[in-house]
């Protein structure tokens, strides 16, 4: 049979009808990313064990019928999740020798399924960048066209997904980082609600914003995945304790009574014109759906960028701090020029093992935390994280969800913005608020623009109400059928 | 504004070439001034949100946990040990 073109929900039901095996769909997607990775640059690390642990999900499945839905199942993390025995290196020189000790809770409750491991995508390094140059390992492109970045900073496990490397991709998203790489790649990708998943074992950027989510080529993939990745874990005190939904059982496509907002603020403002028609479209699909549409004011979303570079770039200056060339990690070589202090020993070691990125953002989060700028910058960034968070509060007591472009234009060209860091950082204008407020926010894709290019939309959700996201999502991707549409620049 | 770059990458321990100081800087005088409209907002006694959900801080017992199995793994991960100890070059000076 044909392995082209499947989604998760088909692979789990064709392993359970036995149409084919764990063994036999792995290696269909390893012969896949052998043949086109080569020009995709999306996978870091291939897990060497994944063969031998797709025939044991085979023997497990035919001792037990009833086996859990995903056994045998295979998916991809980003570089960013740690993976016990499998090196993780966050895309980052002062990081390419590490292989962990132990692996994310994520990474265990899919595991505890029965999934199974393809390899580790690329990404921005440290999930710092908007377009996946910023990789010490080489730019992932765009299966669309490869003269195109795949977004970021998920950009290796969007492109994966999209040119069917994989049913699914682990991203991690502080800024946007699954949400613009779907909409770049053409497919769905979710954010949930700050604490929904645990952070523990995932390499830190933005404590306050990272958050994990699978990426898929379909809404019910999405929802099927998310739901082994969520809940209360006691090695991540911010991580949430809630109960986990059905979520994939209960999409309903009746939206009769649901109120959808459009942010005023948004709609002042100079958008691409296919991303305004798509815009459009998708307020209609929904209309049609039994949606009603709604204005909400939220005047502080103007200030979503500097909020966020303020507080993202603080953060990160403080979890970067670990990386001293001590205990792992990169060390400048010091057998032929010994270091003069113990300064020395690590700036050496980290100036040469960080890229530009994230030395900029180090830099940039020093001085807002400094003495002097602290009060004026750090605190100043928080006090308008709560005046947007509070607008955006408000403003669901008038909708059950937002509805919004994910970016102002479409996939960009390699090398266009990256010597431009401010226009660089404004490109995630639409995403940056939905962390700083810790919303769930989910891509769906819907058509192509003139030059073939992907363009999603995205649906802001009230805090730990995934359940309209992909009742909405599944009703856009009803309508415009992207997830059927294959690739052509591989 | 103009930010010092060569005293705040003392501060995180960065060791960068010129050039690449003098670059940043450019860089950084344009992203704060870009930044700088934050300060027009009228933020008197509001509360500084640190992380989206104060509400739920979830800590678990304090319960001693043998880590002993790892220490073997966790060396692993450096090029620079001699048996279970992380080696250094040695270090003479500095502040």
């Amino acid at each position: 049979m044909s392995f082209d073109n499947l989604t998760l929900s088909d692979i789990s039901e064709g392993l359970s009808n036995k149409k084919f095996s764990s063994e036999e769909i792995t290696r269909n997607y390893l012969n896949r990313i052998e043949k086109y990775d080569p020009k995709l640059n999306t996978f870091l690390t291939m897990n060497e064990q994944a063969i031998d642990s797709a025939k044991l999900a085979d023997q497990q499945r035919a001792k037990n019928p009833d086996a859990k839905p995903l056994l045998g199942v295979p998916y991809a993390a980003k570089d960013m999740f740690c993976t016990r025995g499998v090196k993780t290196t966050a895309a980052s020189k002062i990081l390419s020798n590490f292989i962990p000790a132990y692996s994310a809770t994520v990474i265990e409750k899919i595991h505890n399924q029965g999934m199974i491991l393809l390899g580790k995508t690329n990404q921005d390094e440290f999930a710092m960048g908007s377009s996946n140059e910023t990789s010490a390992f080489g730019t992932s492109k765009n299966p669309w066209n490869l003269d195109y970045v795949p977004g970021g900073s998920s950009g290796g496990s969007a492109a994966a997904v999209s040119a069917r490397l994989t049913p699914m991709a682990l991203g991690t998203d502080t800024g946007g980082s699954i949400r613009q790489p779907a909409h770049f790649c053409g497919i769905t990708g979710i954010k949930p609600t700050y604490g929904r998943v645990s952070r523990f074992g995932i390499v830190s950027f933005a404590s306050s914003l990272d958050q994990a989510g699978p990426m898929t080529l379909t809404v019910k993939d999405a929802a099927l995945s998310l739901e082994v990745m969520c809940g209360y874990d006691t090695n991540d005190s911010t991580s949430a304790k809630k109960e986990v939904p059905n979520w994939s059982k209960n999409i309903s496509k009746n939206l009769k009574g649901v109120k959808v907002g459009l942010v005023k603020q948004y709609l002042e403002r100079t958008l691409d014109p296919e991303i305004a028609k798509t815009w459009d479209l998708t307020q209609k699909a929904l209309k049609d759906a039994g949606a009603e549409i709604v204005e909400v004011d939220i005047s502080m979303s103007e200030h979503a960028i500097p909020i966020y570079y303020l507080v993202a770039t603080s953060e990160a200056s403080s979890n970067l701090s670990r990386y001293d060339g001590i205990r792992y990690g990169y060390r400048s070589n010091f057998e032929d020029v010994p270091p003069e202090s113990i300064d020395d020993f690590y700036s050496r070691s980290r100036g040469e093992g960080f890229g530009e990125e994230v030395k900029r953002r180090i830099l940039l989060g020093t001085f807002a935390l400094s003495a002097g700028y602290f009060d004026a910058y750090y605190i100043k960034a928080c006090q308008v994280r709560r005046m947007l968070q509070d607008q955006y509060l408000e403003a669901y007591k008038k909708c059950d969800l937002l509805l919004s472009p994910v970016a102002a234009t479409s996939a960009f060209k390699i090398g266009e913005k990256v010597n431009d860091p401010l226009k660089m950082f404004l490109n995630d204008f639409f995403t940056t608020a939905t962390n700083l407020c810790g919303l769930p926010g989910m891509t769906v894709p819907i058509r192509k623009n003139e030059q073939g290019m992907p363009i999603g939309i995205q649906l802001t959700g009230k805090p730990f109400d995934e359940q309209t996201l992909f009742n909405a999502g599944q009703v856009l991707e009803d309508q415009f059928n992207f997830h059927k549409e294959l690739p052509n620049g591989i | 504004m103009k930010i010092d770059v060569n005293s705040i990458a003392k501060l995180a321990k960065l060791k960068m070439n010129e050039a690449q100081m003098k670059d940043f800087e450019a860089q950084f005088e344009k992203i704060l001034e870009y930044f700088s409209k934050l300060q027009a907002v009228k933020t008197e006694g509001v509360e500084p949100l640190v992380t989206p959900f104060e509400t739920y801080q979830n800590l678990r017992d304090d319960e001693v946990i043998n880590y002993d199995s790892y220490a073997s793994e966790v060396i692993k991960s450096s090029e620079f040990t001699k048996d279970r100890l992380f080696v250094v070059p040695p270090v003479v000076g500095g502040e």
